[in-house]
C-alpha cells in the first residue's frame, strides 16, 4: 500500500473543500458516498465500470443533530467491526497470502485504517455542530473507503494469492504425473487419454498463472483516495480471479481423469 | 595328552560358537535386505510386461512409487480442499463487489 495517514488526511482535506456542497447527512451511510450498484437513478450496477454519482441528501439540522450524530457513530462502529474482520482475514494463516502481501494488508488495516476510524469516533462524539459532524462523516467515507476499497482489496488479494498457491501445487505435481504416465506406458497401458488430460492440465495451470500474475501487486497499490477511479481495477482483478478459478477447477478435473485412467 | 585334547576341543567349541554367532548376526541383516527387496518388488510388479517374470519376482529398474505419490487420494483430497477454500474466498470477494456493505 502506497498511501499513509498523512497523505490521506491531506487528500481528505482537499476533498472536503471541493465537494462540500454534496456532502450529505442522510440516513444510512450515504454521507458523500458514491456507491457502485446503488439504486440512485443513473447509477450503474456493481459490475459496471462507472460508479454512481454522489448523492446529496442533507439531513443534519440543529434540531436533528443528535440523531445525525448517532448515525455517524453507528457507521464508524460498523467500520471498526469491518476492519477488525479484514485484519482477521489478513492474519488468518489458513489462507495462502504471501508474507509480503499479508504484512502490507495488516499494516494498512491496523496502523492506518483502524486508528484513523477510531480517531473519527472520538471526533464524532465531540462534535457539536452539523458542520463538524459533516467533516467527520466525509473523512470516514473519502479518506478510508472501508467498504469500497479496503474490503475488496483484502479479499481479492487473498483470492489471488490462494490461486497462486494452488497453481504452485499443480506445478509441483507435474513431474510426478509425467513419471506416473511414463511408468504406466512402460507397463503396456494405453495412456493416450491420460496424456491428453495431462497436456490440458498444464495448459490450464499456465492460463491460471497468466490470470493471476501481477494482480496482487496491482490490488495492493490501490488507495482509498483512488476511488472511484480504481473501481475498474477491482472489477478486472475479479474477472481474472474468476477465470483462474475456472482454470484450476479444470486442472483438477484433469488430475482426477489421469488418476482414473492410470488405475 | 588328555589335557591337550581337552584344550583342542575347547578351542574348537569356542570357534564353533563364534561362527554361529556371526552367522546369526549376518542372517538378521539378510532378513532386512530381503524385506526391503520384497517391498520394492511388490510395488514394481506391474512393470513385468514380458509375462515370463513371476509376479512376485523383483524387477530391475526404478520402482514405480511416483504414481501413488502424485495421484494418491490424499493428494487429490488436499487439492480439492484448497479449491473448496478458494470457492469460499472468491464468493466473498464477489459479494464485496456486487453488494458492498454500507455504501462506502
Amino acid at each position: 500500500m502506497k498511501h499513509n495517514l498523512a497523505r490521506r488526511i491531506a487528500v481528505g482535506a482537499l476533498s472536503v473543500g471541493t465537494v462540500a456542497g454534496v456532502v450529505t447527512m442522510g440516513p444510512g451511510a450515504a454521507f458523500a458516498a458514491s456507491t457502485p450498484g446503488a439504486t440512485t437513478p443513473g447509477a450503474t450496477t456493481a459490475g459496471g465500470t462507472t460508479p454512481s454519482s454522489p448523492v446529496s441528501n442533507p439531513f443534519c439540522t440543529p434540531s436533528g443533530f443528535s440523531s445525525a450524530q448517532q448515525l455517524v457513530e453507528a457507521d464508524l462502529t460498523a467500520r471498526v467491526t469491518q476492519l477488525n474482520a479484514l485484519a482477521g482475514a489478513a492474519g488468518n494463516t489458513a489462507n495462502h497470502l504471501t508474507t509480503g502481501d499479508r504484512q502490507t494488508l495488516q499494516n494498512d488495516i491496523t496502523t492506518v485504517e483502524l486508528p484513523g476510524i477510531q480517531a473519527l469516533q472520538t471526533q464524532a462524539q465531540q462534535a457539536s455542530t452539523c458542520a463538524g459532524l459533516r467533516v467527520v462523516a466525509h473523512s470516514m467515507v473519502y479518506n478510508y473507503r472501508v467498504y469500497l476499497v479496503m474490503t475488496p482489496q483484502t479479499h481479492l488479494t487473498i483470492v489471488i494469492d490462494d490461486e497462486t498457491y494452488v497453481e504452485g501445487v499443480f506445478v509441483n505435481l507435474e513431474p510426478q504425473i509425467a513419471t506416473a504416465i511414463a511408468n504406466a506406458q512402460s507397463a503396456g497401458k494405453d495412456v493416450t487419454a491420460a496424456q491428453a488430460a495431462f497436456a490440458d492440465l498444464k495448459s490450464q495451470v499456465t492460463s491460471a498463472q497468466g490470470d493471476t500474475t501481477g494482480q496482487s501487486a496491482s490490488l495492493l497499490a490501490q488507495t482509498p483516495q483512488g476511488y472511484p477511479g480504481n473501481w475498474p481495477v477491482f472489477l478486472g482483478a475479479r474477472t481474472n480471479a474468476t477465470n483462474a478459478h475456472s482454470d484450476l477447477r479444470a486442472a483438477y478435473a484433469d488430475l482426477q481423469k489421469i488418476k482414473t485412467d492410470l488405475q | 595328552m588328555t589335557t591337550r585334547k581337552l584344550t583342542a576341543a575347547t578351542l574348537l567349541a569356542t570357534g564353533a560358537l563364534t561362527l554361529a554367532a556371526c552367522a546369526a548376526g549376518s542372517s538378521s541383516h539378510v532378513v532386512q535386505r530381503v524385506t526391503t527387496t520384497t517391498s520394492v518388488a511388490s510395488t514394481s510388479t506391474t512393470v513385468a510386461s514380458t509375462g515370463s517374470v513371476p509376479v512376485s519376482s523383483p524387477v530391475a529398474g526404478t520402482p514405480t512409487t511416483a504414481p501413488s505419490a502424485a495421484l494418491s487420494p490424499q493428494t487429490l483430497d488436499q487439492v480439492a480442499a484448497d479449491l473448496s477454500s478458494l470457492d469460499t474466498s472468491l464468493s466473498t470477494a464477489n459479494s464485496d463487489l456486487d453488494h458492498p456493505q454500507g455504501d462506502s
